[in-house]
């Protein structure tokens, strides 16, 4: 009520007196409700979609509150009787395959980081040769980002073959669309003071690239490509699946085989690779940052 | 995640970066030794991989309609799953948040729950669920929700971790019954980075869903499997294009609701993703 009084003596006293003070705030103020208005219709708008949303997958995919229970019942049926107890009888068999992702996820990394580095370098408006280059190279790391590795690992298993060596540069291609855009923009985040002042004494595009961004880049790329051993360890977990090699292809070859209790042991053996190898690159990043 | 400062002195620190190198250096010499790679296979290699491109290209989409039918099953599949994985996981941060949940080792419980679902990829999930109930959508939706508990019962638990103390005391020096702190106290203060985190979340389960087919879990996944194992490449590459179109989709729709929502960035490195 008070806002309507204030808004009607503003109408007035705006239109008496147009340099008034008060017809100014009186603007501000009806943009302002204005603003608002909009604001709240967008919001009830967005509400209302992801609502919309919700409902339509929801019928959409036949799913109901039955379903959750029913599934996870059968999930603690699954568990208790088919996986456990896990049979570690064949744990000792599995050692090879679990190697096998360990050095595929480490390959893998090589590449992604060799591949990385050139394209981010290319790609980030502090060090990019020529505008052109790096949109075409930015627009590269963002379709291999939005290609998920498995896709990539079909393609290449197709052309290179089952093996460990697929899953390596499966690995490795598709850690660049994280890894390289993790690069551009510790990059474009670095201090540009350095690089202007090595340009002012007439340094050269590599010696700018050595001198002045490389040791301001190093800490995180450090970090960075030390996440990247972590993801490599799930997702090399997840290529054994399309034959990839590794601990995922013992898993799905005992899933395949009604061998559950070896498939439980393959699940707990990736579990503890996760959590081991994320333990040690978290130590070796605090000794190395 | 990113420290300048280290609580070790600087020469060891030197010495310690010089050895990790060399070190890197020889494991990875090492690794790529044990790999199955031969020359003849990067030649036949590059020889298939000729032959393939030329399969490849152009590519064809045979029945627009399937296909997209099945797009629109991945995405239901990764709403539905990223939906109940946040209704489940609002329910459990609230016990596993320290200065919320009703006892200290119910919150160890619930952290540990979280983190065990986390370090199982959603990949196996599926796998497990689709013995466990039956192929189709259904253990699709389960795993993914699963799997979206796993991370965000961490990060809503933090947040709540983090909001302030004063709110929560002062619910409950008026005499506020637990829901009621929840419903007033706590909710209104982390609402705008819980939903940042959810809408993140969905953007994960969009590839996940993707790509659940691959396993058996319907969706557009298994068209892609489906004419990969025909060797029909050309036809593979369409639905490839059609998943990229996909996540890409809904990324921008994604991006356009936190920038009309005016929500807090949340970090990249989240999970895996």
């Amino acid at each position: 009520m008070k806002n309507t009084l204030s808004l009607n003596t503003g109408t007035i006293e705006g239109k008496l007196n147009p340099n008034n003070e008060f017809s100014l705030s009186h603007k501000l103020y009806r943009k302002y409700k204005r603003n608002q208005k909009s604001k709240i219709y967008h919001l009830s708008t967005i509400w209302g979609f992801t609502i919309f949303v919700s409902l339509w997958s929801w019928f959409g995919t036949n799913f109901n509150m039955a379903s959750i229970f029913v599934s996870l019942g059968g999930m603690m049926e699954f568990i208790m009787i088919d996986l456990l107890p896990p049979n570690f009888a064949a744990a000792p068999r599995m050692m090879k395959p679990m190697l096998d992702t360990i050095y595929m996820s480490i390959v893998g990394v090589f590449i992604s980081i060799f591949l990385s580095v050139i394209f981010a370098i290319l790609a980030s408006k502090t060090t990019t040769p020529n505008p052109l280059v790096a949109k075409f190279f930015k627009n590269l790391i963002s379709l291999i980002r939005s290609l998920p590795s498995i896709i990539l690992g079909i393609f290449l298993v197709a052309t290179f073959g089952l093996g460990t060596f697929t899953g390596a540069l499966a690995l490795g291609i598709s850690g660049v669309g994280m890894l390289g855009k993790a690069y551009v923009e510790s990059l474009e985040e670095i201090d540009r003071g350095q690089i202007e002042a090595l340009q002012s004494v007439g340094a050269s595009w590599f010696q700018i690239i050595g001198q002045g961004v490389l040791p301001q880049f190093k800490p995180s790329f450090i970090a960075w490509s030390l996440y990247q051993v972590d993801l490599n360890i799930r997702d090399s977990a997840i290529l054994g699946m399309i034959g990839a090699g590794g601990l995922g292809l013992t898993l799905m070859g005992h899933v395949r085989l009604f061998q559950y209790q070896r498939a439980s042991t393959a699940i707990i053996l990736i579990f503890i690779l996760i959590i081991v190898v994320e333990y040690i690159t978290a130590k070796i990043r605090e000794r190395l940052i | 995640m990113i420290r300048s400062t280290s609580k070790y002195p600087n020469k060891q620190k030197n010495y310690f970066a010089k050895g990790f190198l060399v070190f890197t250096g020889i494991l990875f010499i090492f690794s790529f030794l044990q790999l199955d790679f031969t020359m003849d296979k990067l030649i036949n290699g590059f020889e298939r991989g000729g032959f393939m491109l030329s399969r490849m290209f152009p590519p064809v989409i045979t029945d627009l309609n399937a296909l997209l039918g099945a797009a629109i099953e991945s995405i239901q599949v990764a709403v539905v799953g990223t939906l109940l994985g946040v209704i489940f996981s609002l329910i459990l941060s609230v016990f596993a948040a320290k200065n919320t949940s009703p006892h200290i080792i119910l919150s160890y419980l619930v952290k540990g729950f979280a983190g065990f679902v986390r370090a199982i990829p959603a990949l196996i999930w599926a796998i497990m669920f689709i013995v466990a109930v039956g192929l189709g959508p259904s253990a699709g939706i389960m795993a993914l929700a699963i799997n979206s508990i796993g991370m965000l019962v961490k990060v809503y638990a933090e947040s709540i971790e983090e909001m302030d103390k004063g709110v929560i005391e002062a619910l409950r020096a008026t005499g506020a019954s637990p829901f009621q702190v929840v419903m007033q106290g706590i909710l209104p203060a982390v609402m705008s980075i819980f939903i940042s985190w959810s809408v993140f979340r969905l953007d994960i389960n969009i590839r996940y869903a993707a790509i659940l087919g691959v396993v058996g879990a319907g969706g557009i996944g298994a068209e892609l499997s489906r004419y990969t194992r025909a060797s029909n490449f050309d036809q593979a590459l369409g639905v490839t294009i059609i998943i990229f179109l996909m996540v890409i989709a809904v990324e921008k729709i994604t991006v356009y609701i936190k920038e009309q929502l005016d929500l807090p960035t949340t970090a990249l490195v989240a999970d895996d993703e």
